[in-house]
């Protein structure tokens, strides 16, 4: 069966830098895919360019195949139709992605009348259901209310709404919980993960956070210095990494059974985007880096049953976690 | 309290708390603006109801009078009720206030929407324009087109808004170019609304309270400026109540019937004012409402 959304080579490059190149990856039908990263590693840009979001100084490169279908060369006309009805996003900040002048319920009621041709009592109907199953109380009440009178949480669930009123079949949350409480990060998962089975839809949940993705998501796509290092099911990934930045990833997160020992974070930061290293863009970093790896980019290669890595150490590295097994 | 006082009745009150409330409410001095707006938009609408003489009419029996209960203030060199005709005067120049802001708010508004949206050499070409003609005064460049067009009212109005709607189109380029790089406009993007739509329904009325207010102190500049080319005989023409046509018609007699001017004059500095309180009135509200 073909993915539902596909990228292949996928790059961006602004001015003179690339801050995005080679991505390929791909959305099965009903899945979660989680996109990990640090800051700038070109999460967000990646998905902005499957949208074709970018400002105009941005060159895509690459293919961007939805159902099959290029979305980098389809008329503007046809990508609008795209937009909001097939494939929605959600932003990392409820609170400026609302419009604060108009009630929530008429956000709602023009995707759905823009899109589904909904409109009048019928389109309100709908707009009650929707704001009813992201699990606003007292719905009907609430449709005209504005943004400010909801609190954060409040005003995440509503954008849910605004973004799956036209049924798209991909939702695209970029850092969706971000912003918010850690309790309510809980409840905004939870219920993305329950819309995502009523309503059969796929999900790329972009974050930076670890946890969420131990906790939602089906596969894992991990970025640096915008390239896919590794990908693979979630599970694989975390106990049998086979890259030595997502082992790196790991290392730095804080473990419950090993309280009050010293983090081991990755030494030094992200390489600059107009300022590459040649060969893999993470060997300046890299504990496990030989002089090959600094030589050129390794291609991301199948390393087990559904997993890929772009790193020369890989074997080593699924080797060495089976014998700490 | 004294709060209490000039609230609204309970049914109208919203069932807030009380600072909320009072946060609500348009300020002192924009309640000032508008009660002296108000003012004068009666006049406007029922000139006759208020005014105690006919504005037009003669009376070689009374020529030259000061104030008294009888022409509270005096009469004119032809024995014309200054009241009465600074009261039908409203009406000309409330119509001014509207008629010279109205063409430049509406397209400088489309314009500065569109523009600031396009960006891009759009935009480019757009500010080499404008400073173009921000290098000549305005009134200057107006009176220009007038004297070009001939004098009275209507060409006046064709004046002010070939002109106007450069200042509106401006300001609106700029809070649309702040606004287009919000979220919301993005999300916007994201949903796959047209341009339009997100121009017009999104960011417009996100960028709407400074062109509220711009507006209303647009509308005080138009009555100054009206009233300016009344006096200089290039606006409205006599014998038409305008109050810069009745300070025209006094100066001759500034040392003798000094009534004849002062009294229009007022009514330019308080038309002004109260657009003025108003407009910054509804800014003060409007900060405190987003």
């Amino acid at each position: 069966m073909t993915p539902l959304l596909s990228l292949r080579g996928l790059g961006v490059r602004i001015g003179g830098v690339a801050p995005v190149s080679g991505v390929s990856l791909d959305v099965g039908r009903g899945e979660v895919l989680g996109l990990v990263g640090e800051s700038g590693s070109g999460k967000s840009l990646t998905m902005r360019a499957v949208l074709r979001l970018l400002p105009p100084a941005a060159q895509v490169t690459g293919q961007v195949l939805w159902e099959g279908q290029d979305l980098t060369t389809l008329p503007e006309g046809g990508i609008r139709k795209v937009r909001g009805g097939q494939i929605a996003m959600v932003f990392q900040e409820p609170m400026t992605a609302l419009n604060p002048v108009l009630p929530v319920g008429l956000q709602i009621t023009e995707s759905l009348g823009e899109h589904l041709g909904l409109r009048g009592a019928a389109a309100r109907r709908r707009a009650v259901e929707l704001l009813d199953q992201v699990g606003i109380p007292d719905a009907a009440r609430r449709l005209g209310a504005y943004p400010h009178e909801f609190s954060g949480g409040m005003r995440q669930r509503a954008m849910i709404a605004i973004a799956l009123a036209a049924g798209p079949k991909l939702l695209l949350a970029d850092e969706p919980t971000t912003a918010l409480d850690v309790t309510i990060q809980d409840q905004i998962l939870k219920l993305l993960l329950r819309l995502k089975d009523e309503l059969d839809m796929s999900v790329v949940l972009v974050t930076h956070d670890l946890g969420v993705v131990a906790g939602t998501c089906d596969r894992v796509a991990v970025l640096y210095a915008g390239r896919v290092m590794e990908t693979g099911p979630t599970e694989r990934l975390f106990t049998r990494p086979s890259h030595a930045y997502t082992l790196g990833l790991l290392h730095s997160l804080p473990d419950a059974a090993q309280a009050r020992q010293r983090l081991r974070g990755i030494p030094g930061v992200p390489p600059d985007p107009a300022a590459l290293p040649s060969g893999c863009r993470f060997a300046p970093r890299c504990a496990y880096a030989v002089a090959a790896c600094r030589l050129e980019q390794p291609p991301l290669v199948p390393v087990a049953e559904a997993q890929e890595s772009a790193c020369l150490r890989a074997a080593d590295l699924l080797a060495a976690g089976r014998e700490a097994a | 309290m004294s709060d209490e006082a000039v609230a609204p009745p309970a049914a109208l009150r919203p069932a807030a708390t009380a600072p909320r409330r009072k946060q609500l409410r348009l300020p002192a001095t924009g309640l000032l603006g508008g009660a002296i707006l108000l003012l004068f938009l009666l006049c406007a609408l029922a000139p006759w109801l208020i005014a105690p003489y006919d504005p037009l009419a003669f009376d070689y029996m009374a020529i030259m009078q000061p104030p008294s209960w009888e022409h509270p203030f005096g009469t004119d060199n032809f024995g014309r009720d200054v009241l009465s005709r600074t009261i039908w005067a409203a009406q000309v120049d409330l119509q001014i206030a509207v008629f010279a802001t109205l063409f430049p708010a509406i397209f400088g508004t489309l314009a500065g929407c569109l523009i600031g949206y396009a960006g891009g050499w759009v935009d480019a070409l757009f500010r080499r324009l404008v400073d173009v003609i921000v290098t000549i005064p305005f009134v200057v460049l107006v009176i220009a087109i007038v004297a070009v067009l001939g004098p009275g009212l209507l060409n006046m109005y064709i004046a002010i808004s070939a002109v106007g709607w450069i200042i509106y189109a401006r300001l609106m380029r700029s809070e649309i170019i702040a606004q287009k790089k919000r979220d919301y406009a993005a999300a916007g993007r994201v949903m796959g609304y047209g341009r339009l739509r997100i121009i017009f329904r999104h960011l417009l009325p996100n960028a709407a309270s400074p062109l509220l207010v711009y507006w209303m102190t647009d509308m005080s500049l138009a009555i100054l400026l009206g009233s300016s080319l009344g006096y200089l005989g290039l606006g409205a023409q006599p014998p038409t109540a305008e109050w810069g046509v009745l300070i025209a018609d006094g100066k001759n007699f500034m040392t003798t019937a000094w009534w004849m001017s002062i009294f229009p004059g007022t009514a330019i500095v308080l038309g002004g004012m109260g657009f003025s309180l108003f407009g910054d009135g509804l800014a003060t509200w409007l900060r405190r409402r987003a």
